[in-house]
């Protein structure tokens, strides 16, 4: 069974928590992929062209915008970031795992460094930085016997 | 609640007095329909049959004339074949639309129908529900207790309950090691776990068991243990010492016990359990799955509780809310003696309820208190202290002395131990110097390999010993520790055996919103439902739309159960790990040549520190 997510998280950000390096780089890497976004998207909008383009310019720019609150988030050590940069994740490895597998042309740089983002917040004790998971003392509450948490 | 100031019996007293001073209290679940009852009559409504390999199976003897002395008649049968009892016939389409009808009205007669509650459908996630979906399935193929066999025997039971409302135990007494066990074995006319309570199986009679330890102290007998059998739990783990109120319940002398819905499980403590039933699979499977289990929890960093993939989680319900049975009660025991003269006990060794043929023996019925299915002995009846993990303990008048002796033992073997050192040192000494004065003599050659080899055979010799001797210190150390913890703090920890305990799951865990319910009741249909259209609608592109269609699903299933952020990074470590796969598919001579790459310059970073060290 899947236990309820935990209601006894600490208050986000954590006062106590140590930003990991891998987090450093990964929040520098979503600034980078959304200044660049951002900048490619203006370019589309501001040189014209059918509507499908200057959409496809929007939601570059909109796509930028997120990408570096995300950033932005994760260098503060938010929880939302974590989340969101997770949810992202998903939805970029699919997109592009479909591309690989079904279509045409996968973006192999974008799937390699999406991986290796997932892999860096991964580790427990990053999702504990975050505020994620509840600290390793805590998660001994989950177990079922009651003398392991005395 | 009231406790007796002179807590046991006197020692003198006969089996079923000592069986009755400590009978327990056991209270069922709203909706139960089975409860213990005396061995005679349900053999009087059922009939005895024999399996017989390839052939149809034959009836022995037919309901109304089966008694225990019918029961017992010795009878040859070939290898491979099985007696077994029938408490419920063969039952043709109308007769069993007639069962089925009769048990709702009978339902509404007694007032005592079971609701699961909202939740129940939600508490096992996407994953499970389609393991259970298959189990279930999975019955189709198996052998299984027919559709309609629970809702007869609800009846027949009801019937017989009618004409003599009476609540049996079989309660035996047996002495071993100082200890006396006063056994209750509780016999059930069928489990309706799956037909009825939305459990794991179904099976004709059931055996259940709990079992009361005493200990003898100035001629009385005195309560120490209790032991229920339970799902998942094995050894120590089943039993709790009589001080331990956080879990025992005791009324006066008699332990509670809440039965499981169906099941017939015996739990200290009111509540609905998670049992988890595991997935029979070849013992290569079982090690690929723990060893991905241990790679996902540890070098993933995923997941906090070490969980096989291979278990189906179902829910016991044990809410003691129904019907209570003994001391006190509204409804009290019958005691009926039991040991290995009584005949139904010792020399029928078939089944006591319909033989399924499911190869999984979830189906098949049990056999009796002394054997096993297979017709071997069974453990809690020939080894009753082993059974609760009590061969290894004393009784407590005699711990102390077990503990003093084992301290003199000891510290004579330490004596022993000191003497021999001693000498064997001198031993090694003179050899020591036997050897080195053979240096620079090329002659005696032969003679200082010979003296080496002995040399080395008296070092390692004299090593065992003082290791021998370290360890006794250090348990001599730990058994005079015991001593004096229970001089000065009696008996200890009430707790300290138990590894695992069942605990009834949270009510936070377990209640659901009827959002999350919904979801759950309808979404494995949906997703079927889903597929079917995919494959009709957009046949080219249907891999795609069934990956992104299931991610949707399992993403969509965990906000309902509050369970996101766990979720998607789950989902994105899967995904992450298939896109490693698939770079390294692509750039596998790149990733090669980046791997060799980093390998040298680490060793070349490291030698050249060993150089300027």
């Amino acid at each position: 069974m899947e236990p309820h997510e935990d209601q006894s998280h600490p208050p986000d950000p954590r006062p106590d928590a140590k930003r990991p390096v891998a987090v450093t780089l990964v929040g520098l890497l979503m600034f980078a992929v959304g200044a660049y976004n951002v900048v490619d998207g203006v370019v589309v909008l501001v040189n014209g062209g059918d509507n499908s383009s200057l959409a496809g310019g929007a939601v570059e720019i909109v796509f930028g915008i997120l990408a570096i609150g995300i950033g932005n988030g994760a260098l503060r050590m938010r929880r939302w970031a974590w989340a969101a940069f997770m949810t992202l994740a998903v939805v970029g490895l699919t997109h592009q795992l479909l591309r690989n597998f079904f279509y045409d042309h996968p973006n192999y740089l974008s799937l390699a460094l999406t991986s290796l983002a997932v892999f860096a917040l991964t580790p427990l004790d990053v999702q504990i930085a975050f505020g994620v998971r509840p600290p390793r003392n805590v998660l001994l509450e989950h177990t079922r016997n009651p003398i392991d948490s005395l | 609640m009231s406790f007796s100031s002179t807590p046991g019996i006197q020692s003198t007293a006969s089996d079923v007095e000592i069986l009755r001073a400590f009978e327990p209290i056991v209270r069922y679940t709203q909706g139960e329909k089975f409860f213990p009852m005396d061995v005679e009559r349900y053999l009087l409504a059922s009939s005895l049959w024999l399996y017989v390999p390839d052939s149809l199976d034959e009836e022995v003897v037919p309901e109304g004339a089966l008694t225990i002395e019918g029961l017992v008649e010795r009878r040859e049968a070939p290898f491979g074949s099985l007696f077994y009892l029938r408490f419920v016939g063969q039952l043709d389409l109308q007769e069993s639309a007639k069962a089925l009808a009769g048990q709702r009205e009978l339902a509404k007669r007694q007032q005592s129908e079971f609701h699961a509650g909202v939740g129940r459908l939600a508490r096992g996630g996407l994953l499970p529900r389609l393991i259970d979906g298959l189990f279930s399935l999975s019955l189709l193929l198996r052998g299984n207790v027919p559709g309609a066999t629970a809702a007869a025997a609800a009846l027949k039971y009801a019937e017989l309950r009618e004409q003599d409302e009476k609540y049996v135990y079989q309660g035996r007494v047996t002495r071993q090691s100082g200890w006396t066990i006063c056994q209750y074995w509780f016999f059930f006319a069928y489990n309706p776990w799956r037909s009825g309570f939305h459990g794991v199986n179904d099976h004709e009679s059931d055996w259940e068991m709990i079992s009361v330890y005493l200990f003898e102290e100035a001629g009385r007998l005195v309560p120490e243990w209790v032991a229920y059998a339970s799902h998942d739990f094995h050894g120590a783990d089943l039993r709790r010492r009589w001080d331990d109120h956080y879990d025992l319940e005791l009324e006066g002398q008699h332990p509670v016990v809440y039965a499981g819905a169906g099941s017939h499980a015996s739990y200290f403590r009111a509540g609905e359990y998670q049992a988890e039933v595991p997935i029979p699979a070849p013992q290569r499977i079982k090690k690929l799955a723990e060893a991905l289990g241990g790679f996902w929890r540890t070098r993933l960093g995923q997941g906090d509780e070490k969980k096989s993939p291979l278990r189906i989680p179902f829910i016991d319900f044990a809410r003691g809310d129904g019907l209570a049975i003994g001391p006190g009660q509204p409804n009290e025991w019958t005691p009926n003696l039991v040991d290995e003269t009584t005949s139904w006990a010792s020399k029928y060794r078939g089944l006591w309820g319909l033989y399924a043929q499911d190869p999984i023996s979830g189906e098949n019925a049990p056999a009796g208190p002394m054997y096993e299915r297979d017709g071997s002995p069974r453990p809690s009846w020939f080894n009753p202290l082993g059974f609760a993990g009590l061969d290894q303990v004393p009784p407590p008048p005699r711990e102390v002395a077990v503990l003093d002796g084992e301290c003199a033992r000891l510290e004579t073997r330490r004596g022993e131990l000191d003497r021999l050192i001693t000498e064997e040192t001198s031993t090694l000494q003179e050899l020591g110097v036997r050897l080195q004065s053979m240096h620079g003599s090329p002659h005696l050659a032969t003679e200082a390999a010979r003296l080496e080899a002995q040399t080395a055979e008296q070092a390692t010799k004299l090593g065992g010993l003082r290791r021998e001797r370290s360890e006794n210190e250090a348990v001599l150390e730990g058994l005079k520790r015991q001593i004096e913890r229970r001089r000065l703090h009696g008996p200890g920890d009430a707790r300290a055996h138990i590894r695992n305990a069942a605990e009834p799951v949270a009510a936070s865990k377990m209640r659901f919103d009827r959002a999350a319910e919904l979801w759950a009741a309808v979404s494995m249909s949906l997703l079927l439902i889903g597929l079917a259209v995919l494959i009709l609608v957009a046949p080219g592109e249907v891999w795609a739309a069934i990956i992104v269609l299931l991610i949707a699903f399992v993403v969509g299933e965990s906000v309902l159960r509050g369970t996101f952020v766990r979720t998607v990074n789950r989902v994105a470590v899967i995904l992450a790990l298939v896109a490693v796969v698939v770079l390294f598919v692509q750039y596998w001579e790149l990733t090669l040549v980046a791997l060799l790459a980093a390998l040298a310059a680490f060793l070349l970073i490291q030698r050249l520190r060993e150089l300027r060290a």
